[in-house]
């Protein structure tokens, strides 16, 4: 009785145990059917929500662009604006300034005739500091217009390339529709991102914008500097024949 | 008759030999003695050159202290000006202020003051002007960067 019991119980998980695997296995092959359905749904997916997202940026990207380019226009027409503001309100309070000198009483034909000399030297230097200036400025908007259009240019192809490249990778993708697919889309988008860091990397042109800004106000300084060394000269001979 | 005889031998021209003349020597002329200068009158001649030395310093003297004490202003005024006119390599003149009087000095200062107008106008349109553009390049990138992060295939 014991014995009999033990031997249908056996019987008994091994034909439950079987039963399961068989289960299992059917239920294993209807998954696989599913996933490869819900993979191509999810790659079509990811293809319309990707594509745009990479469309708006690379748009938002064109618009920054602009607006940079928009942004160094307005700040040197503001330069330029403050500039010519300053030269002729100093321009104004100078010839003031020598007209009150020439008013003094006591001077001799002599030191007025310094004084005029003198204005006349200052303005002459003031002129050359200013042609020098111009040019300076003139030189460093220009070299930087180029290094900010081929920047652009560069960062523009790159942005262009790794759009083309998801693109295509996604069709490439939906059109084979496999669960293998996926892993080659990832790694495409993977390469084509990497691809565009390098470019955005090797064109880099701060260090150049700084380069030439640095020129500029070394040029700018030394105008400034031989104008004070000429504004200098010219008050020290006034002054030998005005002090007397 | 001997014709030999007859013949008469040639007078040869004997050349006789001059007649020095007889030099007498004359008498020495006595040695003239050097008159010997009286001592008196040198020692007016050097008294009379110091004199006149003497007088010449000291009518300088008196010219020297008469401008000095007469026209005392004036010379300080111009010696101010010729000492601080030294001039420097471009022949500028270079002004000792130290050495100026206070009226001197105001009008070094009033023609300073002409001057800075233009240094500190100069000094503020630089500081418009040395614009820095660096920001834009770092912003463009950042843009471009915005690109490829569209995309987060570690989503997918």
């Amino acid at each position: 009785m014991k014995t009999i019991s033990k031997k249908n119980l056996i019987l008994t998980l091994v034909l439950a145990s079987v039963l399961v695997v068989s289960t299992s296995a059917k239920s294993m092959a209807i998954d696989g059917e599913g996933n490869a359905a819900g993979a191509c749904i999810r790659i079509s997916t990811l293809a319309s929500t990707n594509d745009a997202a990479v469309t708006e940026h690379m748009s938002l990207m064109k618009t920054n662009f602009a607006n940079r380019l928009t942004e160094i226009a307005s700040r040197q027409a503001e330069v330029d604006q403050k500039a010519a503001t300053f030269r002729t309100n100093i321009a104004a309070k100078f010839d003031k300034k020598v007209s009150e000198l020439k008013q003094q009483s006591g001077l001799t034909t002599d030191q007025l005739t310094a004084i005029d000399t003198y204005a006349t030297n200052m303005k002459s230097a003031e002129a050359t500091r200013e042609a020098a200036v111009d040019a300076a400025r003139s030189t460093y908007r220009t070299a930087l217009a180029e290094t900010i259009s081929a920047h652009q240019q560069s960062l523009l192809g790159a942005a262009t390339a790794f759009e083309a490249a998801s693109t295509a990778a996604f069709a490439t993708a939906q059109a084979d529709c496999s669960t293998a697919a996926m892993t080659t889309l990832k790694e495409t988008i993977k390469t084509a991102r990497e691809t565009l860091t390098s470019v955005r990397e090797s064109s880099k042109v701060g260090q150049t914008v700084k380069q030439l800004a640095d020129t500029r106000n070394a040029a700018i300084k030394a105008a400034d500097e031989a104008f004070a060394k000429s504004a200098a000269d010219y008050t020290a001979i006034l002054k030998a024949v005005f002090i007397q | 008759m001997n014709p030999q005889s007859d013949i008469t031998p040639p007078v040869q021209d004997v050349e006789l030999p001059a007649q020095q003349p007889v030099i007498t020597p004359q008498p020495q002329a006595p040695t003239p003695v050097e008159p010997t200068l009286s001592p008196i009158a040198p020692k007016k001649s050097k008294k009379a050159l110091i004199i006149t030395i003497t007088v010449v310093i000291l009518i300088a003297i008196g010219v020297i202290a008469y401008f000095t004490l007469t026209n005392n202003n004036k010379m300080a005024n111009d010696m101010n000006v010729s000492n601080t006119q030294n001039t420097n390599s471009t022949n500028t003149p270079v002004i000792d202020e130290s050495k100026l009087t206070p009226i001197q000095k105001e009008k070094s200062a009033s023609l300073e003051a002409v001057t800075k107008i233009l240094t500190d106008g100069i000094n503020n349109e630089t500081t418009v002007t040395n614009t820095n553009d660096s920001s834009y390049a770092t912003g463009s990138n950042t843009a471009a960067g915005n690109v490829g992060s569209s995309i987060n295939e570690n989503n997918f």
